[in-house]
């Protein structure tokens, strides 16, 4: 994109006429402002931790599920540590109502059942039960620690081989109000794409009401698509890329001009969309459909210049299944493409810390109203509310911040 | 619990109860209201800045006669700096210069800083404070290892002036150079600066704006300041704890704001000691207020700013570990309300660090850590305020 300076303001300018190729898009696409006084504040001294999964049930209340690791023991959790008033984290779920309400909270760590180490996904199924997976937490990260960043000094390298990750192979299922109802899968076992008994790093859900099944976005260290039944749990299937049997085997690092890999890397998202499968796999830089058995439809790349952790962190359709959004938490927007065609019309969002903008943007959901909410892992921690403002041309390839037209 | 509906009601609480009956009793929390400044947060000032930049620490502000903000900032690095490189690994994103300019509209209008292509001047291995001088000139402090110096700069980056030897160490008594200051404060009257002297020095330095030749300088009370471990006292604080117990007679530093007043008084910020200091403006000192005073770590005390009316009724004072900024009336040095919360959101704080106040009497901070923005909250009078302002968002 072409940057002019004017008048010492930077101005972004498009790519390309509008309409043509990597240009914005003449034709119709949602508009999107940012609500940036949504959800309400928790009360003081209440802080959100990483927001690793976001969900929305039938009734429009919102749910996330947050990490209670990673906290910056320096001044971010004083009143943990003892040396200030402020903050204390909240529990791991967060309930809001669509007007940003907080209704409950509840879940984490020494509550009666094996809480994942790394949380991440919570999707809500067709009974309103929660399920809610899990990641890989890197070592020498957890409660405690001396934030890399941010303190002055910070602790030195502990001496040795570096301590081995820690895998979450199981998945939660809990009542709307934080009842455990089920662990599924092995827990602290060894993730393994083959395994009919445990998962590697469950990212995502997506539910299957008239099949009672349950696809699982199998994950952060598994290299699959998992299908399950939705009332025992049970292990009914599973794919890899293309429809392949999945593999484990060492992957060459993505590259845009190398061959596709036949193999998923990480699987952060799986969504059911007009009867077929989108599976999100991140580091590739693309989203593969398949029927519900597995079989291989196609596939569509976003961003595909994108290194490092990827482009495609989560999809999510508009309520017309005309779209589909994408959360990009390398490149911190959200993309907008067709849904039917995969192809791409418009991005929104930035990297940052305020209203719409990203700092490692990791899941959407749509309501059915057509708003966008996104949750921020990492340092972000926010959970933003994009209001669909109709539809209509848009100028801008990338369109950065969506500020609402009255902002003063 | 719903924190806007109690905002909105609190100070006619009673009132509301009696014209609408039970129904508004069960409000969960009665919200106690008192006479003080009140603010919005603007959640979109400022507008983004473009290029695909990004601020790290956002580590001071200042604001001119014409009510431009400037703020520094240090940069990002690691994954926040994707964009970053001659093959960047993603769009986002790329550190912005570290000093930035806006318009009161909230436009970005100038950006620029860091080393130099030659060797002019020695940018601080860790840029720290600034202020804006009657010429419309640019102080900056560091507190890196060797930020030992002051540099000054034209408003649009012109580099002026180095004030202090680079590279030294520590010495609270020295006469030619300064250590990791902090902060940046004038007295345009007398024609002096003030430094808030700092991380490394534990003292207070006055310097003449046109030479910066150091004039005089005090630690706490008006002591001479003494450097050493042997000085930063032994804090144990705890429960019952009380300022009679504890006059620590040496700043425990960091120094980190000395703000002079209308009438002839200094501010100190002594920021671990969870205090401030008001001097007379030759050092003689005047009298002290503890903040949060069984604040550990990093302190409660960190920068403070005065109301713009002419009494400078108020100071509003940040307070970075408990993520509050102290509205304190200035006589009687008591908290009246406060302003701010824990958070990411707008009006929410992840360690703020620096403020300042425009002419309407508008208040920009910054956070350091991982907060990194500048915020603004819009003034709107003197009322009925409530005693913790919170988040401060605007009605719908």
């Amino acid at each position: 994109m072409k940057r002019l300076i004017v008048g010492g303001l930077a101005v972004s300018v498009m790519g390309g006429l509008a309409g043509c190729s990597g240009g914005g898009s003449s034709d119709g696409v949602p508009i999107f402002e940012v609500d940036a006084l949504w959800p309400m504040p928790l009360e003081y001294p209440n802080i959100l931790g990483p927001v690793s999964g976001v969900t929305v049930a039938p009734d429009g209340n919102l749910l996330i599920v947050t990490r209670q690791d990673g906290f910056n023991a320096t001044n971010e959790i004083n009143s943990v540590t003892g040396t200030g008033q402020c903050c204390t984290p909240t529990q791991a779920v967060l309930e809001f109502t669509p007007d940003g309400s907080l209704v409950r909270e509840w879940g984490g760590p020494d509550m009666g059942y094996p809480w994942p180490v790394r949380p991440h996904g919570i999707g809500i199924d067709p009974d309103g039960n929660l399920w809610i997976g899990g990641g890989v937490a890197p070592p020498a990260r957890g409660r405690g620690g001396r934030g890399g960043r941010g303190g002055r000094g910070g602790a030195a390298a502990p001496a040795g081989p570096p301590p081995a990750p820690t895998f979450d192979t199981h998945i939660l299922k809990f009542s709307r109000t934080g009842q455990h109802l089920m662990t599924i899968g092995e827990v602290g076992g060894t993730p393994n794409s083959q395994s009919q008994t445990s998962f590697g790093g469950a990212a995502g859900f997506a539910f299957d009401g008239g099949a009672n099944e349950v696809y699982v976005a199998d994950g952060y260290a598994n290299h699959r698509v998992v299908v399950l039944d939705i009332s025992t749990g049970e292990f009914k299937r599973s794919w890899g890329a293309y429809g392949e049997a999945p593999s484990d085997g060492a992957m060459q690092p993505y590259s845009p001009s190398g061959t596709p890999s036949r193999q998923f890397a990480t699987v952060s998202c799986v969504r059911l969309i007009d009867d077929l499968v989108y599976v999100c796999d991140r580091e590739n830089d693309r989203i593969q459909i398949f029927e519900k058995d597995g079989t291989f439809v196609s596939e569509g790349t976003v961003a595909p210049e994108t290194l490092g952790r990827g482009s495609v962190f989560d999809v999510a359709a508009s309520p017309d299944e005309d779209f589909l959004y994408v959360a990009d938490g390398m490149n911190e927007r959200v993309h907008i493409l067709d849904l039917e065609t995969l192809t791409f019309r418009t991005s929104f969002g930035i990297g940052g810390r305020y209203p719409s903008h990203f700092r490692e943007l990791g899941s959407l959901v749509v309501d059915a109203d057509g708003n966008i909410f996104t949750s921020e892992d990492g340092q972000g921690r926010r959970v933003q509310k994009f209001v669909n403002t109709g539809s209509g041309p848009v100028a801008m390839e990338h369109q950065g911040a969506v500020y609402p037209a009255g902002a003063r | 619990m719903n924190r806007r509906r109690n905002v909105l009601l609190g100070g006619s609480l009673l009132a509301a109860i009696a014209l609408l009956g039970v129904a508004q009793a069960r409000l969960d929390a009665v919200v106690q209201t008192v006479q003080a400044p009140m603010f919005e947060v603007d959640p979109y000032w400022p507008k983004p800045i473009g290029n695909g930049w990004i601020y790290g620490t956002v580590i001071g502000v200042t604001v001119d006669a014409q009510d431009n903000v400037y703020i520094v900032h240090r940069g990002v690095s690691g994954d926040e700096a994707n964009g970053e490189g001659d093959q960047p690994l993603a769009a986002c994103c790329i550190s912005a210069p570290p000093v930035l300019q806006f318009d009161p509209e909230g436009n970005l209008v100038r950006a620029w800083g860091g080393p130099p292509a030659d060797s002019s001047y020695v940018w601080p291995g860790s840029n720290h404070g600034m202020g804006v001088d009657a010429m419309g000139n640019i102080w900056i402090g560091g507190n890196g290892g060797g930020d030992s110096h002051v540099l000054k700069f034209t408003q649009d980056g012109q580099y002026l002036e180095t004030y202090g030897e680079t590279g030294q160490g520590r010495d609270s008594n020295s006469m030619t150079h300064f250590s990791q200051v902090a902060d940046i404060e004038f007295d345009f009257a007398a024609n002096e600066a003030y430094f808030a002297d700092g991380y490394g020095n534990k003292r207070v330095a006055v310097v003449d704006i046109d030479t910066g030749v150091i004039k005089r300088y005090w630690g706490a009370y008006g002591n001479r300041p003494m450097d050493g471990p042997q000085f930063e006292g032994n804090r144990t604080l705890g429960v019952g704890w009380s300022s009679d117990d504890y006059q620590e007679q040496q700043f425990r530093g960091p120094v980190h704001c000395a703000e002079p007043s209308n009438d002839g008084l200094v501010y100190v910020c002594d920021r671990q000691n969870n205090r401030v200091q008001v001097f007379q403006t030759d050092g003689t000192y005047v009298r002290e207020a503890y903040f949060a005073p069984e604040t550990l770590g990093d302190g409660a005390t960190w920068d403070l700013t005065f109301s713009p009316d002419a009494e400078q009724t108020y100071f509003y004072l940040v307070d970075g570990k408990n993520s509050r900024i102290r509205i304190v009336n200035r006589q009687t040095m008591e908290e009246v309300s406060t302003l701010g919360t824990g958070g990411r959101y707008a009006g929410e704080f992840q360690t703020i660090h620096s403020i300042d106040s425009d002419s309407q009497g508008n208040l920009y901070v910054t956070e350091t850590y991982e907060g990194r923005r500048l915020h603004k909250f819009v003034y709107m009078g003197i009322g009925n305020a409530p005693r913790h302002q919170g988040a401060a968002w605007p009605r719908r």
